[in-house]
């Protein structure tokens, strides 16, 4: 091989797979025609494309089916086995007893916008609330009222009174009669001032201690039912381990199965 | 007609094509792969994506070049992670069975020959061994294969030409022998 040889060295391949233009196909075919060496190499160049394209294909060893994926909860519950299958029936069958059982003993109120549930017991009924100040004025305007009336039947008893002694009387007398009613009535009606201040604050204070005792029941019950609240939480966190206990048994169980 | 139906969801139809394919596309992984469990992996894989993207293919191109390129792609990640092993030596090969009308001297020289070509394109590199099955065992032209591979025609005649020299040399030494 001289170096006059490598350009057509590259083309000897290029020429057998028609990847050759044809002025450089006749160039080469010239060569080929003098060159002993460019000859051999053409002959290696054929044997290998020969023994290239005689290798038979090999036969697949199964067929390359496509099965569509199966999606969702039914899919999933086909692929476990029959042991977690029986596992997650069981549990859901208890889950589903104790749960029909809590629903069962559950209450559930609205009453003017407030809620209340309880589990077991019926729900207390509320206290509503003492309105104070109409109770004040409810029992301010009843003294005034039987005060007033009192105010007047006196007045009216005395004054018939009067009217029928009138024709035995002396004006004189009449007059000191009038005076003396007079200065009765301005001390009756100090009086009645004096009475109805005390009555209004001995009203008052007896509100005070109606509402300081209505307060105190109060904050009573609200003890009691924080009480009774904070039992309750207690049985249904106890209620809840037992539950997670037995789960825990029963999968337990199923694992020693499928094992 | 099929790719239609398959684009339509239909498995059964896209299940024919695979019937079609599926030999050109496991010989196609035998070769690159050198393992006959690598190279059904990859053909099952090349199967599942093509099914899972079939409406992403464009009717105007050809199916097979679609599906090659996917091939392409499979082998040359997973070579990138592993290189194949030697696994299939000629002590495993499948004993030479004549055909009919066959010597079995013909027949064993046939299996020598396929377990020479098998070990001389394993001493290519990956880009050289796809550009070597690609035209010579899917008979398909230099276009065809640069727009399967998504590269210059002049790329895969310099790939090709490469592996072409490299063969020829190993088949050579193996004769000798």
């Amino acid at each position: 091989m001289t170096n006059n040889c490598e350009p057509y060295r590259q083309d000897i391949a290029r020429a057998l797979l028609e990847d050759l233009d044809p002025a450089r196909q006749d160039a080469l075919k010239t060569h080929l025609a003098e060159c002993p060496a460019c000859r051999e190499e053409r002959e290696l160049v054929v044997q290998t494309l020969e023994e290239l394209r005689s290798t038979p294909d090999a036969g697949v060893p199964r067929h390359f089916f496509v099965y569509p994926e199966q999606r969702g909860f039914r899919a999933f519950f086909q692929r476990i086995s029959f042991p977690w299958k029986t596992s997650v029936a069981l549990a859901s069958l208890i889950l589903l007893v104790l749960g029909s059982f809590a629903l069962l003993s559950f209450q559930f109120q609205v009453e003017e916008g407030i809620y209340s549930f309880s589990f077991g017991k019926p729900i207390p009924p509320r206290v509503a609330p003492v309105d104070v100040a109409a109770l004040k004025r409810e029992l301010i305007q009843t003294a005034e009222e039987r005060a007033r009336r009192q105010d007047l039947q006196w007045g009216q008893l005395l004054r018939s009174e009067l009217s029928k002694s009138r024709s035995s009387l002396s004006p004189g007398q009449r007059a000191s009669i009038a005076a003396l009613l007079e200065h009765f009535e301005s001390r009756v009606g100090r009086q009645m001032v004096a009475a109805g201040t005390g009555l209004e604050a001995k009203t008052s204070q007896s509100l005070a201690d109606m509402y300081q005792l209505i307060q105190v029941q109060r904050r009573r019950d609200l003890t009691a039912i924080g009480d009774r609240f904070n039992r309750l939480t207690v049985s249904n966190q106890i209620q809840r381990d037992e539950t997670d206990a037995i789960l825990e048994t029963l999968l337990q169980v199923a694992e020693l199965k499928i094992q | 007609m099929w790719i239609a139906a398959s684009q339509a969801g239909d498995a059964l139809a896209f299940n024919r094509l695979v019937l079609k394919w599926e030999k050109a596309i496991y010989n196609l992984a035998l070769r690159m792969m050198n393992d006959p469990e690598d190279a059904a992996e990859v053909t099952q894989e090349v199967f599942l994506s093509a099914f899972k993207n079939i409406r992403k293919f464009r009717r105007k191109a050809r199916f097979s070049t679609w599906l090659y390129r996917i091939a392409a792609n499979r082998c040359i990640t997973r070579l990138r992670r592993r290189p194949p092993a030697n696994h299939f030596s000629l002590d495993e090969a499948p004993a030479a069975i004549p055909a009919l009308g066959e010597s079995h001297e013909v027949a064993l020289a046939r299996e020598e020959s396929r377990e020479r070509v098998r070990q001389a394109l394993q001493s290519l590199d990956p880009e050289q061994r796809l550009a070597v099955e690609l035209k010579f065992y899917q008979d398909l032209t230099f276009e065809e294969i640069a727009e399967t591979l998504g590269i210059p025609a002049s790329t895969v005649k310099s790939r090709l030409y490469s592996g072409l020299a490299v063969l020829k040399s190993h088949l050579r030494r193996e004769r000798l022998r």
